[in-house]
């Protein structure tokens, strides 16, 4: 009982391992279970019958459970024209919002109205989200239909949204696209369709780039236009001025890059720069003496493959008796090794067949217990994963421990402080008084950085 | 070339000194069969020793257990190779 001491904080500390590692377990499960939530695709088309047009369509899903770095949006849209002409990018103005809201008093049910604005129990919120890429594609359909098509991918993560999602549990929120023609006098001339749009949250990372989505529609799309939508041109004098500092700019960048041009150029002459003429002679020549190397050093790859297995068969056929423990090893580790990593649950224990060799007779008959039936029971499979969970824990540690052993044993070194009482203890008679007079000296030692363990290899 | 004849003369060598040595005693076939037998008996139940203990952790340990209980003369012999380089002047 009073080493007892010495292990509690290693109890504790399993216990915190476990408490860790569960805790872990519980994450995974639910994200799990929302990445095969809340995945929803919307098509749609509108003619911008005005000037301004707008849109929004949700993603509502009761179960859903936000978290920090799920969300992803993968937005297709894609603009015809009826009269390429007609139209001039820098005219449409396309831009999108994100709200949500949720409702306070009722938050298991979702309730979509359009007088929901009134409502003073939901709670709204705007958010514009980062552009995390974007292309335009220009198509040209069966019927000559010219058209844009713009994927933009938008990130949440980098949003006040994101925190706002995970505290709350309940939420429902859409994605709400403006869309503004600046020229009214183009009123008509072309529809917008959302082709499709996504929503996902498997994972932290961004399962699928643009060009995968295009890839799976299966769609020919022609090369991506560089700019994807113009910049409207800016005719203020502060407009002026900006334009004119971004020319000085981009002057003093390529007065800053032009010695490292010519010391890019230097070094290109060296590395493979070198006139037309001479680049082939020198590969000629390098190519020549390879060959030679190879022909003189560099055996035939079956020559020495035809000599091992002949001289393999000779010593298995002299040594066959030797070979055997090495030849059993090997086939233990090459099965040991091909073990599956994968947990197969297959907790059933198979007797085969024992018979005596040149007996037909069997012995014992083979014959299987399945141990799945006793896991079944809820309990007792919680049981057994804590005891799992244990048993890892402690054979890690007990690694540990050993590996720290060893390594002390070998180049470590450890510090033992010692402590010691001296005790002295003095008589003497007196003659006089017929006594012994005894007096007690305690003299305390302390030996510090006393190095043990030291050996030398 | 000159590779493949020096391989070759080691090559002549090695079989004739080989070829001279009698047979051994064949071990049996049989008997060699049965300890495979043994072995089938254990990796087909192997699944079930994962009831008890994850086999992950034993598939990842183990190979790490034998590496640590072998640290001494591993480094002995890492040393050593690194003594036979001139230069680096290690003892």
């Amino acid at each position: 009982m009073k080493d007892f001491k010495k292990w509690i904080p290693f109890i504790l500390f399993i216990f915190l391992c476990m408490l860790i590692y569960s805790n872990h377990g519980m994450i995974e499960v639910k994200a799990l279970t929302t990445s095969n939530l809340d995945r929803e695709h919307s098509y749609f088309t509108y003619t911008l019958d005005s000037e301004n047009r707008e849109h929004k369509y949700f993603l509502n899903n009761s179960n859903f459970i936000s978290k920090i770095n799920d969300k992803f949006y993968l937005f297709g849209t894609k603009i015809y024209f009826n009269n390429e002409s007609s139209y001039t990018r820098g005219n449409l103005y396309l831009t999108y919002h994100f709200k949500y809201y949720y409702d306070i008093t009722d938050t298991n049910n979702f309730h979509f109205k359009d007088d929901i604005y009134g409502f003073s129990s939901y709670y709204f919120a705007t958010h514009y989200a980062d552009i995390y890429e974007e292309k335009l594609y220009t198509s040209i359909d069966d019927k000559g239909k010219y058209s844009y098509d713009y994927f933009i991918t938008l990130n949440f993560t980098s949003t006040n949204m994101c925190n706002l999602l995970s505290n709350c549990q309940n939420d429902y929120f859409w994605i709400y696209s403006y869309t503004k023609n600046r020229d009214t006098s183009k009123v008509g001339d072309f529809s917008i369709e959302i082709i499709n749009a996504m929503y996902t949250n498997e994972g932290t990372s961004y399962p699928f780039s643009i060009e995968d989505y295009i890839n799976s529609q299966s769609i020919d799309y022609q090369n991506p236009l560089d700019q994807p939508f113009q910049e409207e041109v800016d005719n203020s004098i502060l407009g002026y001025i900006k334009r004119i500092w971004n020319k000085i700019v981009a002057i003093g960048s390529g007065l800053i890059a032009f010695p490292e041009r010519i010391v890019n150029f230097i070094r290109d002459l060296f590395s493979g720069g070198l006139p037309s003429w001479i680049s082939p002679w020198f590969d000629n020549i390098k190519d020549a003496i390879i060959d030679a190397l190879e022909y003189l050093f560099i055996p035939d790859s079956t020559f020495i493959d035809s000599k091992y297995q002949t001289i393999k068969t000779l010593f298995e056929q002299k040594f066959s008796l030797l070979l055997v423990p090495f030849n059993a090893l090997s086939e233990l580790v090459t099965r040991f090794n091909n073990l599956s990593l994968i947990q197969t649950n297959n907790y059933t224990i198979n007797i085969p067949e024992f018979t005596v060799p040149g007996y037909s007779v069997p012995i014992i008959n083979s014959t299987s217990y399945d141990l799945n039936n006793v896991l079944s029971n809820n309990t007792i499979h919680t049981i057994w994963i804590l005891y799992l969970d244990f048993l890892d824990v402690f054979l890690i540690i007990s690694f540990l421990n050993l590996s720290w052993n060893k390594l002390n044993s070998i180049i470590g070194a450890q510090i033992v402080d010692t402590e010691g009482v001296i005790v002295t203890d003095t008589g003497v008679f007196d003659g006089e008084t017929g006594e012994y007079l005894y007096s007690r000296k305690n003299v305390t030692t302390r030996k510090t950085h006393n190095w043990r363990g030291v050996k030398r290899l | 070339m000159i590779t493949e004849r020096v391989v070759s003369i080691l090559y002549n060598v090695v079989y004739f000194l080989l070829n001279g040595i009698p047979d051994t005693i064949q071990f049996p076939q049989q008997l060699l069969n049965s300890i495979y037998h043994v072995y089938d008996i254990i990796f087909d139940n192997i699944g079930f020793l994962g009831m008890f203990i994850r086999l992950n952790t034993i598939k990842t340990l183990f190979p790490l257990v034998i590496v640590v209980i072998n640290l001494e003369y591993i480094i002995k012999l890492i040393v050593w190779l690194l003594g036979k380089i001139p230069g680096l002047n290690i003892k």
